[in-house]
């Protein structure tokens, strides 16, 4: 359609001898720099997933590196491939610099110290992979995966775009880039991530286009046409990525499937923080299983205990020094001491799909029988973990464990606990421990000197009306975290779910100088009905817990008595009988107890505990849902109103172009063509002046250059026909041509026009197309245009 | 059902053209065919050609006046050759020519003839004056009275003289080329604004360029190219082109623009006195001889915007400011067509 120069090179081709034309200097750089700011604009969004901003530095360094080789390879001529290679190798040089430097030649090249050199920051990547919650503090490690990953993807991206020629496909480099955070983010990647994703694709795509189209980049060309349809289909994707959301369960927000809101099978459990907030969110319940136990009182089941709050956040501490294999017989003094004294609870455990390192146990665990597969445990948590990746999966076993009978004499009777007595870990504070939270504890404490009723006045604060449970909330990134920022935050805002509650628990508790843990694992389920009757100690009754029991607690360390549970998330759990607030007549801080015992009617409580219960957090929830629909829906309009006028300008051309073909009188043919023709020259920037006539604008556009040849020829007959057509005694016989010879004139002179453009031009005729919004008055009804080919 | 209302509306639009057409005082025969007239017109052009060198612009616009049946003024400085184009487009055509001397001492009678007292027959009898011919030079026309020029600027309006009471017709086709000279002012009548605008286009000859002066240095030299000049046409291959001319086709578009034009006249603030009505009609008639000396049988917005000057300068009267302002009429209709929004196709198109 357009007066193209043939004989272009094809991109096989090109690198390869023979006379070529020489490439424009800038062209190649000028991809290089779109792959590295498209790439680099998406990997912006690994920022929550890893803490703070400086990896970017290092990420930013890599893909520079890598796209400046492949650029000085195109700039060279060099075959594709070997552009690849120079990346790659670009690659390894930029991560040898940045991490390896010492063990490397000349600081870039590999050398023989740099693998074992690598090795432990592997090691240093896959734990903070595994005992950290996104957003995860950056060592040398992680920094070392994200800039490799980043620059591999990078490298395809390049190679896709530039090489092979498909930059529209390039995008699924990128989306496999932003899908990353999106699925460990909570919240997603969030509109300004997806968007700033979505700008470095289009960059990437319009450079692409531009070159090709222009003569600058090599090989094959892309039509207007072709932009036009990508731009249609990209609109419509756009579009369908906004709608899409408001009619799925389960996304509450976002462009971006969000990481927490997949289904994908059963918790990993690999992170017991992460886990625990996805399972809360989850939509639906999964991941049921049961367990039988011939307890009296509901049972929790506990997986692993966070008490390592070195890092800023909690984790669970090092499983190192005093692991113990062997889990037949957890010999602890203080255990077996109650296992003979007879105080023992058997459960027989049935994880089913229930994927997690950590063995599931009741508190505390003395035997465990039947589990398969190699487990060892911590005397100090009794936590018990698999060893050489063996999970809890499809597991059935019974664990025998021991409860000592706890009061709240016994407890009002512990002394302050002397720090010799338990591991440093357990009370361990960081030392830039935000204001709010010392303050708090202090006044929740204040005036009391047992450690039982500093604990119990810490619980009865957060169980107080004052605090709304909620799993959405405070979601905002990095939410789902223990650390004492987001207590902090979490005080503030008064509103969270339990691993909040827990961690706030167990900070202030270390603030009073209580040694403490957070335990994670599953509160007490609802009774299936089912009883076995082959229980050593009696009659086992079944329970069934799923995803949406996920639960976190504190434990708190009382000298003489050991670790013990509270409960301070209200609607949650089942409070045990020690760390029941005495229902004392005049204070009315404390309020009723609220719980209930779960599968049993809930007793009808104070409008106070009502609310802190079912009544607010109900209506949080709904406003954040309603707020996140109304932000996604307002999106989605401002979006629709953007892309208004390209569609109705659309629709218009479709218009006509039907009109045409459907064979229209010669006539309305004519003025169409010729309207379609000024309404895109107008669209792009050459506006047919009212007071111009048509051989004055097309005479115009010809001296101007804008039309020459084929084009000029085109326009000159798409001119003398609208001029029959509007002026020309109406029985004299309808203007020459058919209609399908006149579109092609149309569309002679729109390529042309859009070939004269620019690129500036083009893109603002597209989205705000000028001829829409003219009115050019003329007629008795100021209507320039046959009202059916209006939209 | 488009075809039924393309009809009805055409009816209409065709007795609208017939009103605004000549009039029965015109022929009536049947048009040249497109294809003749376009040939006709050719060598009319190329006759006046031999003689004026590099002029094409003027003749084509006389030839113009002279098929939309209106007179034309010439007015330009001595000796660019105004009379000699208004003698070259009298000889090309086959009928009779009759040139009128204006001095100061010139009588109505010496334009529109005497009635004579015959004494054989005892009775008056009408001797016609210079005016009665298909085409009437009037030579410095703003010499003669104002007398004498009303009586010739009737003549032109009326296309009829009455001398005592008794109406003669003038012949078919009639046109007056009167020539004026702007810059000798000294013991002139200059034309009042009313009865200029009775000419139906003022043309300012200009010099002519550098080639087509060398040219004419060279042809004029020893014998006059006039004398060379044969007639082409006849002239009743002259009234069936005015015929042709008739039919042309103005759309309502073009109607509306052409009002549009006038009436952005009368708007406009450096203008005294506006475009008439007749004007109007003499711009359209101006416009469609155009069309039709371009090959087309409708009429273009084009067509009117490209006679415009020459039609409507010389009628306008420009206030003082816009004088000292140093305008002048020709930037200001080129402006009002510059301002003036061209009417898209009519809603005729419309279904």
């Amino acid at each position: 359609m357009l007066e193209r120069p043939t004989g272009r090179r094809t991109p096989g081709a090109s690198g390869r001898g023979g006379s070529r034309p020489p490439s424009p200097g800038f062209a190649p750089w000028l991809m290089s720099t779109a792959v590295a700011v498209a790439v680099l604009l998406t990997a912006a969004n690994l920022h929550g997933v890893l803490e703070g901003w400086s990896w970017l530095f290092q990420v930013a360094v890599t893909v520079c590196s890598i796209e400046a080789a492949t650029g000085l390879a195109r700039r060279l001529d060099w075959p594709p491939l070997t552009g690849a290679l120079l990346g790659l190798a670009a690659l390894v040089m930029s991560v040898n610099a940045m991490f390896l430097a010492p063990t490397s030649f000349l600081g870039i090249i590999p050398g023989p110290g740099t693998f074992a050199a690598l090795d432990p920051m592997l090691e240093d990547a896959r734990d903070t992979v595994i005992s950290q919650v996104a957003p995860v503090l950056v060592n040398n490690g992680i920094a070392l995966a994200a800039c490799v990953g980043v620059g591999l993807i990078a490298l395809l991206v390049d190679t896709l775009a530039v090489p092979l020629q498909m930059p529209a496909i390039s995008g699924l480099g990128l989306f496999g880039l932003a899908s990353v955070p999106a699925m460990i983010k909570p919240n997603s990647i969030g509109a300004a991530g997806f968007l700033a994703a979505a700008a470095g694709y289009l960059l990437l795509l319009g450079c692409a286009h531009w070159l090709a189209s222009d003569g600058g980049g090599r090989g094959r060309l892309a039509s207007a046409e072709q932009l036009r349809r990508a731009s249609g289909i990209a609109a419509a994707g756009l579009a369908a990525a906004l709608v899409l959301p408001l009619a799925i369960p389960g996304f509450s927000s976002g462009l971006f499937p969000e990481g927490s809101r997949l289904n994908w099978g059963s918790p990993t459990g690999l992170n017991p923080v992460v886990s625990l907030g996805d399972n809360l969110r989850r939509p639906g319940a999964f991941g049921r299983m049961t367990y039988a136990t011939d307890a009296e009182e509901p049972l929790y089941l506990r997986s692993v205990t966070l008490e390592n709050l070195t890092g800023a956040r909690w984790s669970p501490s090092a499983f190192g020094g005093n692991k113990r294999t062997g889990i037949d017989e957890l010999d602890v003094p203080g255990v077996q001491n109650l296992l003979a004294a007879g105080e023992v609870t058997t459960t027989r455990i049935s994880t089913a799909s229930f994927t997690s390192p950590w063995l599931l146990a009741p508190y505390a665990p003395a035997q465990v029988s039947g589990a398969r597969g190699q487990w060892s445990w911590d005397p100090s948590t009794l936590n018990i973990r698999g060893e050489s990746g063996t999970t809890t999966a499809n597991q059935d076993y019974e664990v025998r464990s021991v409860k000592p009978q706890l009061t709240r004499d016994v407890l009002r009777a512990a002394e302050p606990t002397n720090n010799a007595v338990v591991d440093p870990v357990f009370s361990e504070l960081p030392d830039n421990m935000p204001a709010i939270v010392t303050d708090t504890a202090a006044t929740v404490i204040n005036g009391l000197d047992s450690p039982y009723e500093q604990a119990m006045a810490i619980q009865t604060y957060l169980r107080a009306p004052g605090f709304v449970y909620s799993e959405q909330a405070p979601v905002e990134g990095g939410y789902d975290q223990s650390g004492f920022e987001v207590v902090a935050a979490f005080l503030e805002e008064k509103s969270g779910y339990c691993i909040h509650y827990a961690a706030t628990m167990a900070i202030m508790a270390r603030i009073a100088g209580i040694p403490s843990r957070m335990a994670v694992g599953y509160a007490p389920g609802r009774p299936t009905g089912s009883v076995f009757d082959d229980g050593p100690g009696g009659d086992l009754k079944e329970f069934e817990v799923d995803s949406r029991d996920a639960h976190a607690w504190p434990e708190l360390f009382f000298s003489g008595v050991g670790w013990v549970a509270f409960e301070p998330t209200p609607s949650r759990g089942v409070l045990p009988a020690y760390a029941q607030a005495q229902t004392t007549p005049g204070s009315p801080t404390q309020p009723e107890d609220v719980l209930r015992p779960t599968g049993q009617p809930r007793p009808a409580t104070g409008a106070a505990a009502e609310s802190a219960e079912s009544g607010s957090p109900a209506p949080a929830e709904d406003a954040v849902l309603s707020r996140q629909l109304w932000s996604t829906a307002a999106a989605a309009v401002v979006l629709g109103l953007l892309l208004t006028p390209l569609v109705l300008r659309g629709r218009r051309t479709n218009r006509r172009r039907t009109a045409l073909a459907a064979g229209g009188t010669g006539r309305r043919a004519a003025v169409a063509a010729w309207v379609e023709a000024v309404d895109t020259a107008e669209d792009l920037g050459w506006a047919a002046a009212a007071t111009e006539t048509p051989r004055a604008f097309q005479q115009r556009l010809d001296d101007a250059g804008v039309v020459s040849g084929r084009s000029a020829a085109a326009l000159s007959r798409l001119r003398a026909g609208y001029e029959r057509a509007a002026y020309a005694a109406p029985e004299t016989p309808a203007p020459d041509g058919d209609n399908a010879a006149r579109w092609t004139d149309v569309e002679t002179v729109k390529d042309r026009l859009q070939e004269r453009a620019g690129w500036r031009r083009r893109l603002a005729g597209l989205f705000w197309p000028a001829s829409l919004f003219s009115r050019r008055p003329s007629g008795a009804d100021g209507r320039r245009d046959d009202p059916s080919y209006l939209a | 059902m488009d075809t039924q209302q393309d009809m009805a509306e055409a009816g209409t639009i065709r007795s609208n053209s017939a009103e605004l057409g000549q009039g029965a005082e015109l022929g009536q025969g049947e048009g040249l065919a497109l294809a003749e007239f376009h040939d006709a017109c050719g060598r009319i052009r190329a006759a006046i050609e031999t003689v004026i060198d590099g002029k094409s612009e003027a003749a084509r616009l006389a030839l113009t006046v002279l098929l939309a049946q209106g007179h034309l003024l010439l007015e330009d400085v001595p000796g660019v050759g105004k009379t000699m184009l208004a003698k070259t487009l009298a000889k090309t055509i086959d009928c009779s020519v009759h040139r009128i001397q204006f001095t100061p001492d010139l009588l109505p009678s010496d334009v529109t003839g005497v009635s004579i007292y015959n004494q054989d027959k005892h009775r008056f009898e009408f001797r016609p004056g210079p005016v009665f011919a298909n085409i009437v030079i009037g030579d410095e026309i703003n010499r003669a009275s104002a007398k004498t020029q009303s009586a010739l600027l009737e003549c032109m309006e009326e296309h009829q003289v009455t001398v005592d009471g008794t109406s003669y017709s003038l012949d078919t086709p009639f046109m007056v080329i009167a020539t004026q000279n702007p810059i000798e002012m000294e013991g002139t009548y200059p034309l009042p604004e009313a009865q200029r605008d009775r000419f139906m286009a003022r043309i300012s000859m200009g010099y002519p360029d550098l080639r087509a002066e060398m040219e004419m240095l060279e042809t004029h030299q020893s014998v006059s190219p006039l004398v060379a000049v044969r007639p082409v046409v006849t002239v009743d291959e002259v009234r069936r082109m005015v015929a042709t001319v008739r039919d042309v086709y103005v759309s309502p578009a073009v109607k509306e623009y052409t009002v549009n034009i006038g009436r952005a006249t009368r708007d406009h603030p450096h203008l005294r006195l506006g475009a008439s009505p007749r004007a109007m009609l003499q711009l359209l008639r101006a416009a469609k001889a155009t069309a039709a000396l371009n090959g087309r049988d409708f009429v273009l917005p084009d067509d009117v915007a490209s006679v415009a000057e020459a039609v409507l300068a010389h009628r306008l009267i420009l206030d003082r400011k816009a004088v000292t302002a140093g305008e002048d009429a020709s930037s200001v209709v080129a402006s009002v067509v510059a301002k003036v929004p061209v009417g898209g196709e009519s809603r005729r198109v419309s279904p």
